[in-house]
């Protein structure tokens, strides 16, 4: 008996230490990270400074993510009903930067800009541990919304953020 | 005709399309004006001056996008970071650069100048595996600041390409083969060749039956100092007809030797040298076929005109001696006239 609740107890150190390394889930409110990154034609995108302008909503994928690909024709609905008032960025953490990212995205004919986080650096400031993750990020530099796989319902919730920041 | 003619040209440009597409993105590098170390005043601009020469040679040899220090500085003032340029030289400085900028390589290193001796190192981190790795080294000493844009150059073909640099381009003082953008052979390890042909009998029997032959030369060239190179190649020349009636000939040489040459105002390269060759002569008759092999020696001499970049067209006059293994000892002595051009690399 004191030999299991041994064992049970030093799982749970574990677990408890272990759950130390990983990013703690952002939450609404909470200050969004800023993020620096490359975009297909080798611009440099920083987020501080799109969010000077507009609200951002971001979403990251890799090419051949089966979720990604129902979700990305969704988004590119909302891009084209909401990208005058909101600042639109897929985000790629394919390690072969644009020459694979580019590609997935224009077959699934979807024209939003594309950002590529080869390094996985900025998925990593927002903890995506999910495909697709998607965070919408207010002009104050505070997450609105955040979201993680494709749900139809997610979808509809992401329309109702949006409208509410025209 | 007209349908294959027009199919052709679709393979052609589908070919061409398809090659575009494929073409991988450029790699993103930053090359950071290098520190001023030693012997140099703080205002002294070696440090940006082999900056910009590593630039030149890195957007020459292609494959890369540079950075603009502009964007480097716009984005380290709009992120915020108190990293400043200046007293960024560390690897962890630098790691943390390369991820604010998002590069996948980074250039950076030191200029000294100490009695007179100019000290160079540069350093190559690389982040395209995933994590960031010192990938390369380099330290290069010489006198004269003339050798800066060469060291920057060498460092930069080290750096990217793994090219081997040629040190004693290093030793002594300062002169005029220094100046690496001179001649293709000068500026590159290697370089290949192809030219035109025209070979003229000197000796009987050989002159009596034919006025010349025709054809043409391919050679490979090896630098192996700033006044040497070794020389590899072949040539194969032709006629269609002799004096006497109908009989096909050829001969088909294959070659090795030196070339000495010197830079001469920036973009001539008058040069010599000598090969040592093995021929065959074929000539196929309407009776009959003969065929002779021979061995002999050929000097050259003539000028190279670096015309592009990598580019250089030559034409020189090459006198031969060879003498057939046959009973008689036939002589095939002639003289060349060879004009082509050559690409370095």
């Amino acid at each position: 008996m004191k030999m299991k609740i041994f064992t049970l107890m030093a799982a749970a150190t574990l677990l408890a230490l272990g759950s130390g390394f990983v990013h703690a889930e952002l939450k609404q409110g909470d200050a969004a990270p800023s993020f620096t990154l490359r975009d297909t034609g080798n611009r440099l995108v920083l987020s501080k400074s799109v969010i000077q302008g507009k609200p951002l909503l971001v979403s990251f994928y890799f090419a051949g993510c089966e979720p990604c690909k129902k979700e990305l024709p969704e988004l590119q609905k909302l891009f084209d009903k909401h990208g005058s008032a909101v600042a639109f960025y897929l985000v790629s953490t394919d390690k072969e930067g644009a020459d694979v990212a580019l590609p997935f995205v224009k077959n699934l004919g979807v024209k939003i800009p594309v950002l590529c986080d080869k390094y996985s650096d900025a998925a990593k400031a927002f903890g995506v541990n999910k495909y697709p993750s998607i965070f919408i990020i207010g002009t104050n530099g505070a997450l609105l919304f955040s979201a993680n796989g494709y749900h139809e319902e997610t979808i509809a919730q992401i329309d109702q953020v949006l409208g509410t920041l025209h | 005709m007209k349908t294959r003619f027009i199919l052709a040209c679709a393979c052609v440009c589908a070919v061409l399309v398809s090659a575009q597409a494929l073409s991988a993105a450029p790699k993103t590098i930053y090359i950071k004006p290098f520190s001023l170390v030693k012997g140099l005043p703080a205002t002294d601009p070696a440090g940006n001056l082999v900056k910009d020469y590593v630039s030149e040679a890195i957007i020459e040899m292609g494959g890369f996008a540079i950075i603009s220090d502009d964007e480097v500085k716009q984005t380290l003032q709009q992120e915020e970071l108190r990293m400043s340029m200046d007293i960024c030289y560390d690897d962890a400085c630098m790691k943390q650069l390369m991820q604010s900028i998002q590069t996948d390589y980074i250039i950076y290193g030191t200029i000294a100048l100490d009695e007179g001796r100019y000290t160079i190192t540069a350093k190559m981190l690389d982040r395209s595996g995933g994590t960031v790795q010192l990938a390369r080294v380099k330290t290069l000493e010489f006198k004269g600041k003339k050798r800066i844009k060469v060291a920057s150059h060498d460092l930069a073909a080290y750096m990217v390409k793994e090219k081997s640099i040629r040190m004693e381009r290093y030793a002594g003082e300062e002169s005029e083969g220094d100046d690496e953008y001179q001649v293709v052979v000068l500026k590159t390890s290697s370089a290949v060749s192809l030219s035109y042909n025209y070979f003229m009998p000197f000796a009987t029997p050989f002159k009596d039956y034919y006025d010349g032959l025709n054809g043409i030369s391919t050679a490979y060239y090896r630098v192996i100092g700033v006044y040497t190179s070794l020389v590899a190649g072949a040539n194969f020349l032709t006629a269609s007809d002799n004096k006497t009636g109908n009989a096909s000939v050829s001969l088909t040489s294959g070659f090795a030797g030196i070339r000495l040459g010197m830079p001469v105002l920036g973009i001539l390269y008058p040069y010599a040298g000598i090969l040592a060759k093995g021929t065959w002569f074929r000539e196929k008759g309407q009776a009959e076929t003969a065929n002779l092999l021979a061995y002999g020696v050929d000097g050259f001499a003539g000028v190279a005109v670096n015309v592009w970049e990598n580019i250089s067209v030559f034409a020189d006059f090459r006198a031969g001696w060879a003498q057939a293994k046959d009973k008689a000892g036939t002589s095939l002595n002639g003289g060349t006239i060879n004009i082509g051009t050559m690409y370095g690399f």
